[in-house]
């Protein structure tokens, strides 16, 4: 994989993340689609699966790192490093295994692996955060709601994807990335 | 052995994180130029505000702009006055801090909207310490500075869940019918103790007394103004709008009171492009803790 061009598209697409996602949002329950995701999607659909480890904990990492977490009390914010890398990296590897069923060129083959990859991060994001709550960290948490709005948050990111796609998918040669992976016993014969 | 860190860092307790804050901060700085730019696309796309074409708008903001510093040494006058009487020493006398108004705009917002959180590009460098107070056009309140880096600063919206309660006063009549009364002062005002509801709006209880007539309760209207009077903030947003009462409805807990919603000026406080820091001279000038 190219990975000069992978930060340079990660650095633009965070951008975007921090930028258009109040403007995108659906009502008070904070529903919003990610930017990220669907690069994230694009990248385990075609690179091998080292490859996709990392780049799931380099793009997980950054959007901790971006998510100053607020705290009762006035109390200033904290920045938690773990889970959205740990939620990416599950959903990396659910795409890893689920890209063998899929034709990898169609567009909607991204928005629906965009949408379970970050369905399974939103959950993990969701688990780590009620842990947190339980144990004693002052924020204003309700799991259920939380977890309803991010699910929808999975299904906005899917259309999202649906829409990216059309500049993704042309864009994954530049990336290093293949359309397909080469066959287990023989190479495609051009 | 990444992933038993980045669990054991999960699980952490949150005092323990605050290194990571720098690196969150280094994070949104190298974004800002993205952020920066689609973010006021996105506010081009969906306004915080849709201000009505109004002639005389700039007229009401200056009227606004002078019934603030009224209504602020109004109250100046009455804390001198009480400190006056309490220390009988001129010496310990404060003079009124001048206030330094500093425009900022908002380059980023969190990757998570749960968080109500904007960078803000002024820093320590600009004079910015926490719980500095932050508004829109120098006159709505907005929120307070949380967190500060040498060159942006985290503002939480007084909108937000998890800025917690808020204490402001119904201003029920805003100049006194006879012009003897100050306004704000005495029983033209009500107290009221605001929490975020999450959409936007404000929501909770208003204070029960008597009309001074003996006609029965004061009673908050839509329509009416709300400022801040909480001794919790620092001295330069007292009297600051929070707000217009919308609805008033009875409390279903205590007959005797009633509940209002408060709606900001502004509908999407989440969504300003740009902030404007009110800062003491004192305060941006030798770098002095601001005084509550």
């Amino acid at each position: 994989m190219n990975w000069l061009g992978f930060a340079i598209l990660a650095w633009f697409l965070l951008g975007l993340e921090l930028g258009l996602k109040p403007a995108l949002g659906l009502g008070p329950a904070g529903i919003a689609p990610s930017f990220v995701f669907p690069l994230l999607t694009l990248v385990a659909m075609s690179a091998p699966p080292a490859i996709v480890h990392w780049a799931c904990l380099s793009l997980g990492v950054m959007l901790d790192l971006t998510f100053p977490i607020e705290l009762r009390d006035g109390k200033p914010p904290i920045v938690l490093l773990g889970p959205y890398a740990l939620g990416s990296l599950l959903a990396g590897q659910l795409i890893v295994t689920m890209r063998g069923l899929m034709i990898r060129r169609n567009p909607l083959t991204l928005a629906f692996l965009c949408t379970c990859g970050y369905a399974v991060c939103q959950v993990v994001v969701v688990a780590i955060f009620t842990l947190r709550h339980a144990t004693g960290t002052p924020l204003l948490w309700d799991a259920p709601e939380q977890l309803l709005a991010r699910l929808g948050s999975a299904l906005y990111t899917g259309v999202l994807a649906l829409v990216m796609a059309l500049a993704l998918v042309p864009a994954a040669p530049w990336l290093g990335l293949h359309a397909a992976a080469p066959r287990r016993f023989a190479t495609r014969r051009s | 052995m990444v992933v038993v860190l980045l669990v054991a860092l999960s699980v952490l307790p949150a005092g323990w994180l605050r290194w990571a804050s720098w690196f969150g901060e280094l994070a949104t700085t190298l974004v800002a130029p993205v952020s920066h730019v689609s973010g006021a696309v996105g506010r081009w796309l969906r306004p915080a505000e849709r201000r009505a074409v109004d002639p005389d708008a700039a007229l009401r903001e200056q009227a606004e702009h002078f019934e603030l510093l009224y209504r602020q040494q109004v109250e100046e006058t009455r804390r001198l006055r009480e400190l006056l009487s309490e220390l009988q020493l001129q010496r310990d006398l404060s003079p009124g801090d001048a206030v330094r108004l500093l425009a900022a705009p908002v380059v980023a917002t969190s990757s998570d909207l749960t968080s109500g959180i904007l960078r803000v590009r002024a820093g320590s460098g600009d004079g910015v310490e926490r719980n500095a107070v932050a508004t829109v056009r120098g006159l709505q309140l907005l929120g307070r500075v949380v967190g500060v880096s040498s060159a942006t600063c985290s503002v939480q919206p007084i909108v937000a869940k998890a800025a917690g309660a808020i204490q402001g006063r119904i201003i029920l009549s805003e100049v006194a019918e006879d012009g003897s009364k100050p306004l704000g002062g005495g029983e033209e005002a009500l107290l009221c103790v605001l929490d975020p509801v999450g959409d936007g709006t404000l929501r909770g209880l208003v204070e029960y007394r008597r009309a001074p007539s003996g006609d029965g309760p004061l009673l908050p209207k839509p329509g009416q103004v709300v400022r801040l009077d909480d001794a919790r903030w620092v001295r330069e947003a007292q009297a600051l709008r929070i707000g217009i009462v919308r609805s008033v409805a009875p409390s279903a807990t205590d007959a005797q009171r009633t509940i209002v919603v408060v709606q900001p000026e502004i509908p999407r406080l989440d969504r300003v492009g740009e902030v404007v820091l009110r800062l003491t001279r004192r305060e941006a000038e030798t770098g002095e803790a601001p005084r509550r």
